[in-house]
């Protein structure tokens, strides 16, 4: 049976559509390959590699440098939200995505009525509001001086952490790592608690206002000791110069300042109720000096009982002036 | 078609071409290694291709600084008598791979200093070859000083191709650097009788074991079955000389020996006895001259006398 | 002129342009040197070696971009770049054509018939590129979990859609195939996210073990070039010297070998690149094809066919390496390169069944657990690399074993690792002081320059000696030496040496020494007379001048002095004139003669590895100070100090 020799032809439609295809593959092929293109290939070791030490960032947002709040107010919740409103909102500072870090005072094993450590309700709030502004995790975090999960657990904050849905990250032996403090004399090659810091790009720290009896006061500065690995306890021979190289070490996003009740004697232990006032104030700010400075008049502190902040004014770590910020005062319910 | 595909390949030549002209980093950041491996820029050979002669491998140039990762211990040698540069490239016999050579052109700072290094290296079993001036070959070495230069050409298989090879090089440089012993009046100055030939030798520096006695020719005699070192240097002035000489007599003082009284002639030389081996120190004008470790005090006196009277001759 | 000599010329053309940039990678300025040449180029137009790298590690590093081009230009022609310009292909040609030159016209057919075993190279691919993917589940799940972004996302779908163009293609139309690599699909992104970070689903780069271009490239560098050196006309002055250079010659021989079998074996049947080549010629506008149907059926086109892609009948389009030789031996002139398909009719695909994908894609995703878990590449076997080489499992996901590095390195001291390192490690750059001449020299920053894929970062001279801007991390380390007292001249056998501390590079010197006077095995002896400043000794059997070295002493015994030996005889000593003993020796009197010996011992806080001292050490079949891997930069867990060494 003989065929009717088939000539070869192509139809312009097929032809279109294959060039289309092709020319789609290639354009495809070409803007995946510029997209991830990459002229100045992979960076050596970073210098904690290089040197067995860790670096930390600067965690601070510059656009919000200076931005203070102070709200009046009983209630911790209503007066931190009442707080971010006044600064622009969470979004301003924890964008979707971030990873948070909350450095909380958990120092001791103290009930929280006894205002000696961050009260867990704050806890609650910030994460809940970090949440809100969709962040991708939330960690929780100090170094107690006393055993680290009895202190979370009977301050409270363990059981805030769990039903807010944040992770609380205790202290391990591993979890230190030594770090040098540039323009510092005390931390010098010092272990500090970097676990908590890996893949960190927010800072905000929960500082419980306090008096205590070798510094004066145990505000938002003192509240980074809790980082301080080692035998810290040596620094308490330069309270002050530690106080001022901590402040200088971390740059955070956000402090937050518990005075809603303060410890005004007694500190930083306290253990009576007698010892605490009921300021009823929450202070938010991104100068950590100026809201030490609202803190030490909380808690009835002359200028000569807390050095530290003017030590840390002059180290250019923020300013003691802090009325210069004009910072937003509000009262919440 | 064809000629699409010719003229991308002609694209891929042109631009693979250009981009050769920038340097690879890698280069750049090696210069300084490379140059300190002796890895000399292709342009400046140490001297065109000799005839009959491949190179084999790349030329080698050394400065002061890391000539000693070429000669080792011998550089201190050259460093002391004003060495500036020393290139080097080896040779092979065509289709010969393994009867190869290597040449090293030291360039000294002047003939006189390619003289004094060429001199204290002479090898005992020198062989005189037919090329005029400073050169003798010993086994599978070849050696010349000629200008600025001092030429040593060693060969790793010694065979009289290699030898061939070897002189007709030798010769090339000659031609191309003709001062010879010519220009070193000094060579002249020595008395004859008793002279070793080829035995001249000049020391840029620390002759003697005397750090400050330099720019001294010296030249050994053997009269029977003793030897003795005669030497001379022209210094700038007669108060050179002189103050040369009581710093030399001084030294050998100092060193164990123990001067005797003055020798009737050249006239204010000076004798000293050290272990058992006498040194004659004297001066005439600016020319500062003696004899060296001669077996006995007439010896001794008797070449500083023909010596005293062969330098009037030749130095008025 | 016909096509057929024009692709000669062009494959002449490429081939001796790779011999030549192969050639001139030497360090140096003149034109048969390194200089600016461009020797990187084949393997940077290589698109499996541009695809693995963005697989492994999401980025298409610098030259790499090349790539595109080739693969551009594929997409649009077909494989043009293995009949014209590769030049492992034109290789295969050549034999394959010596092969079937006295065969006849009906051999020849048998020859170039279509086997399928032509689809092992695609399964081949798979399983490399599966390798290569293992961690992009996770990376691209990480990502995704940070919240939307656009760049990302237009990335990411476009990924997916030509992975899944490909892979519908290759499957055929099935649909419930289909659907059963997308769930495969989410699968692996489900369980890349859970397991990401933990080590075991990570990417490594094993597509240079058959990729041709980084084969060839190895073979030349490391086999062929060192061959020619000892004749004084290789490249290399310092011949070179290549452990297991065995195995990368028997697979070039049997790579080339298989050609009298079968023409362009290795490409039609092996070749992961041909594979990637004909995946992408799916939409090549042009193709070679019959003009009509049926024709006179004479399979002359069949005699000479170099890609078995069966002119004469149903094309395959995918195994056609555009050679032209059918065109050519067509006596009637009816086979074209024409956007129409064959008039006798067209398969685009791959004859790949679902096992053959399935095998390949989970053995290459599960090859890298494997054999990480085997202990093979665990961080505690970290080999010492050459400097700027980044840490180990990103390293293995970049390095593609051409051999770049080991041609240029100066020293020769980089050398491509054995079996015994794992396949991962097979054939990577480590650093062997003892079969180079001088160790990793701490002014040489070559190796980094010629990596193509950035397994060894282009490093500066401030970089690697920690100088300038870099003077706060300090200098890169590769190792630490660790002294064998147990071998070391000095500490074990009583002699002098400090070879290793005089060659140190660094400074200041990391090797430093502490003087200790040992007394000789028979060196404690009695006095038989004594002058000033000689000796004779009762029963000494010394060999004249073996004490005169300036080493030598003689102690009294129970003393602190000691006054050094100038000259011996077989008993009678000379000793340097000086202030003498403060009582003078008498006969029978105890001595002792010691010798003096600089103790080295090593400071890791200034030891960068270089391995200096480890060739210089005199002994040569081990070396009594030995450079390993610890405390190199490029490994936090490596670390011997807490400060790593930083001043």
């Amino acid at each position: 049976m003989s065929e009717q020799p088939k000539g070869r032809s192509i139809t312009r439609r097929t032809f279109m559509t294959r060039a289309g295809k092709a020319g789609l593959a290639v354009l495809g092929t070409a803007g995946l390959g510029l997209g991830l293109y990459d002229a100045k290939g992979p960076a050596g070791p970073d210098s904690a590699a290089l040197t067995g030490q860790v670096s930390l960032p600067d965690f601070s947002l510059p656009e919000l440098a200076g931005k203070m709040a102070i709200i009046k107010g009983k209630d911790r919740t209503k007066s931190l939200e009442a707080g971010f409103k006044a600064l622009g909102g969470i979004e301003a500072f924890i964008k979707p995505g971030d990873r948070v870090l909350l450095k909380v005072n958990a120092v001791i094993a103290s009930p929280p009525i006894l205002s000696a450590t961050t009260h867990p309700e704050l806890v609650s709030a910030l994460i809940r509001l970090c949440q809100k502004a969709r962040a991708a995790q939330v960690i929780v975090t100090d170094n107690p001086i006393q055993d680290p999960a009895t202190c979370f657990n009977l301050s409270g904050i363990a059981k805030a952490c769990e039903e807010a849905g944040a992770r609380l990250m205790l202290p391990r032996p591993s979890g230190f790592a030594p770090y040098s403090l540039a323009a510092g004399r005390l931390i010098k090659n010092w272990p500090i608690f970097y676990e908590p810091f890996k893949g960190i790009n927010k800072v905000i720290g929960l500082a419980q206002a306090k008096d205590h009896h070798r510094s004066g006061a145990s505000l938002t500065m003192k509240n980074w000791y809790g980082l301080l690995g080692g035998q810290r306890s040596i620094f308490h021979q330069d309270i002050h110069g530690i106080i001022t190289e901590l402040a200088l070490m971390i740059k955070p996003t956000l402090v937050i300042l518990d005075g809603v009740s303060s410890m005004i004697k007694n500190g930083p232990t306290g253990g009576s109720l007698s010892d605490l006032k009921a300021t009823e104030t929450l202070i938010l700010s991104t100068d950590q000096v100026a809201a030490d400075a609202l803190g030490a008049e909380l808690l009835e502190k002359t200028p000569a009982q807390v050095p530290f902040i003017s030590m840390a004014a002059r180290a250019g770590v923020g300013t003691a002036d802090y009325h210069s910020l004009r910072p937003i005062q509000a009262a919440a319910g | 078609m064809g000629l699409g595909v010719f003229l991308v390949l002609a694209a891929v030549g042109v631009g693979v071409f250009l981009k050769q002209f920038s340097l690879n980093p890698a280069v750049v950041a090696t210069r300084e290694l490379r140059s300190a491996m002796g890895v000399l820029k292709p342009e400046a050979a140490p001297m065109p291709a000799p005839p009959g002669l491949a190179p084999l491998g790349q030329p080698e140039s050394f400065t002061p600084e890391n000539l000693f990762h070429k000669i080792n211990g011998k550089a201190e040698l050259y460093l002391a008598s004003g060495f500036e540069n020393l290139k080097a490239q080896r040779y092979h016999l065509p289709g010969d791979p393994a009867s190869w050579l290597e040449v090293l052109v030291y360039r000294m700072k002047s003939p006189r200093a390619a003289f004094a290094v060429y001199s204290q290296q002479r090898r005992p079993e020198a062989k005189p070859i037919d090329i005029k001036g400073f050169s003798y070959i010993a086994q599978n070495a070849l050696f010349l000083a000629a200008g600025p230069f001092y030429l040593e050409i060693v060969a790793a298989k010694i065979s009289p191709e290699m030898e061939k090879a070897m002189t007709a090089l030798a010769r090339g440089f000659k031609a191309a650097n003709p001062a010879g012993p010519e220009g070193i009046p000094e060579l002249a100055w020595f008395p004859e009788k008793g002279l070793l030939p080829h035995s001249a030798a000049l020391h840029m520096a620390g002759a003697f074991g005397f750090e400050q006695l330099g720019e001294i020719f010296t030249a050994r005699y053997q009269d029977g079955q003793a030897e003795a070192t005669v030497f001379l240097s022209r210094k700038p002035d007669p108060q050179a000389a002189a103050s040369q000489a009581a710093a030399f007599e001084k030294f050998l003082v100092a060193n164990g020996g123990k001067k005797m009284a003055a020798p009737s002639e050249p006239a204010g030389a000076a004798l000293i006895d050290l272990l058992g081996l006498y040194e004659l120190i004297f001066t005439q004008g600016p020319i500062l001259a003696g004899v060296h470790e001669a077996g006995g005090t007439e010896a001794a006196q008797e070449l500083a006398s023909r010596l005293a009277r062969k330098l009037k001759e030749k130095t008025p | 002129m016909p096509i057929i000599s024009v692709r000669r010329i062009s494959q002449a053309f490429f081939l001796l342009l790779f011999l030549w940039f192969c050639y001139v990678s030497m360090l140096g300025e003149g034109w048969w040197q390194l200089r600016g040449w461009p020797v990187n180029w084949f393997l940077e137009l290589d698109p499996l070696v541009a695809l693995v790298v963005v697989l492994g590690t999401g980025t298409l590093y610098a030259g790499l971009a090349w790539a595109l081009l080739t693969a551009g230009l594929t997409l649009i022609l077909g494989r043009f770049f293995c009949g014209w310009v590769c030049p492992f292909g034109t290789i295969h040609h050549f034999v394959g054509w010596l092969g079937l030159r006295r065969k006849s016209a009906e051999q020849r057919v048998a020859a170039n018939q279509y086997h399928p075993g032509q689809a092992v190279k695609y399964y081949v691919l798979l399983f490399f590129l599966a390798v290569a993917a293992g961690d992009l589940g996770g990376r691209l799940a990480r990502g995704l979990a940070a919240g939307p972004n656009w760049a990302w996302g237009i990335t990411l779908a476009a990924a997916l859609l030509l992975a899944g163009l490909t892979l519908k293609e290759i499957a055929g139309a099935s649909r419930k195939m289909l659907w059963a690599m997308l769930l495969a699909f989410l699968l692996w992104l489900g369980l890349g996210h859970l397991l990401a970070g933990g080590g075991a689903f990570t990417s490594s780069l094993l597509s240079g073990l058959l990729d041709p271009l980084p084969l060839l490239q190895r073979s030349v560098n490391l086999l062929f070039w060192p061959l020619g050196d000892p004749t004084g006309r290789g490249p290399s002055l310092p011949a070179r010297l290549y452990l297991g250079d065995w195995l990368i010659a028997a697979i070039f021989a049997v790579a080339v070998g298989l050609n009298l079998l079968r023409p362009r074996f290795f490409c039609r049947f092996i070749c992961p690149l041909g594979a990637l080549f004909g995946l992408l010629s799916r939409f090549a506008v042009w193709r070679m094809g019959k003009d009509v149907e049926p024709c006179r059926q004479c399979r002359l086109c069949d005699t000479r066919c170099q890609g078995a892609c069966a002119p004469s009948a149903e094309h395959r389009p995918s195994e056609c390496l555009l050679c032209a030789n059918c065109r050519q031996a067509c006596p009637d002139e009816v086979i074209s390169f024409d956007p129409a398909s064959s008039a006798a009719g067209e398969t685009t695909s791959p004859d790949l069944t679902r096992r053959g994908l399935l095998w390949s894609i989970l053995g290459g995703t599960l090859a890298v657990p494997v054999l990480r878990v085997s202990g093979l590449a665990r961080e505690q076997t970290w080999p010492v690399r050459p400097p700027g080489a980044l840490a180990e499992p990103e390293f293995l996901a970049r390095c593609t074993n051409c051999g770049q590095c080991m041609r240029i390195c100066p020293t020769g001291v980089i050398q491509p690792a054995g079996l015994e390192a794992g396949l991962e490690s097979l054939w990577t750059p480590v650093l062997n002081f003892k079969l180079s001449k001088g160790g990793c020299l701490v002014n040489c920053v070559a190796c980094g320059h010629l990596c193509p894929t950035a397994a060894l970062r282009p490093l500066s001279l401030s970089e690697r000696q920690g100088k300038g801007d870099f003077s706060s991390t300090g200098p890169v380390r590769l190792g630490t030496a660790f002294l064998d007292r147990g071998r070391c001249l000095p500490w074990a056998m009583d002699r002098p040496c400090i070879v290793c501390q005089e060659m140190c590079p660094v400074s200041p010197k990391a090797i430093f020494t502490r003087t200790e006077y040992r007394t000789l095995r028979h060196g404690a002896l009695t006095v038989a007379q004594a002058e000033k400043d000689d000796l004779v000794l009762r029963g000494a059997a010394f060999s004249p001048g073996e004490l005169a070295t300036g080493d030598y002493f003689v102690s009294r015994q129970g003393f602190q002095d000691r006054r050094a030996i100038i000259k011996n005889g077989k008993d009678r000593l000379s000793l340097a004139p000086g202030d003498g003993w403060p009582r003078p020796l008498g006969p029978d009197q105890p001595v002792e003669i010691q010798v003096r010996l600089l103790l080295p011992f090593v400071d890791p806080a200034a030891c960068v590895g270089c391995g200096a001292c480890e060739h210089a050490c005199p002994l040569k079949l081990k070396s009594a100070i030995r450079v390993s891997g610890e405390n190199q930069s490029r490994s936090r867990t490596s670390f011997l100090l807490k400060t790593a060494g930083k001043k």
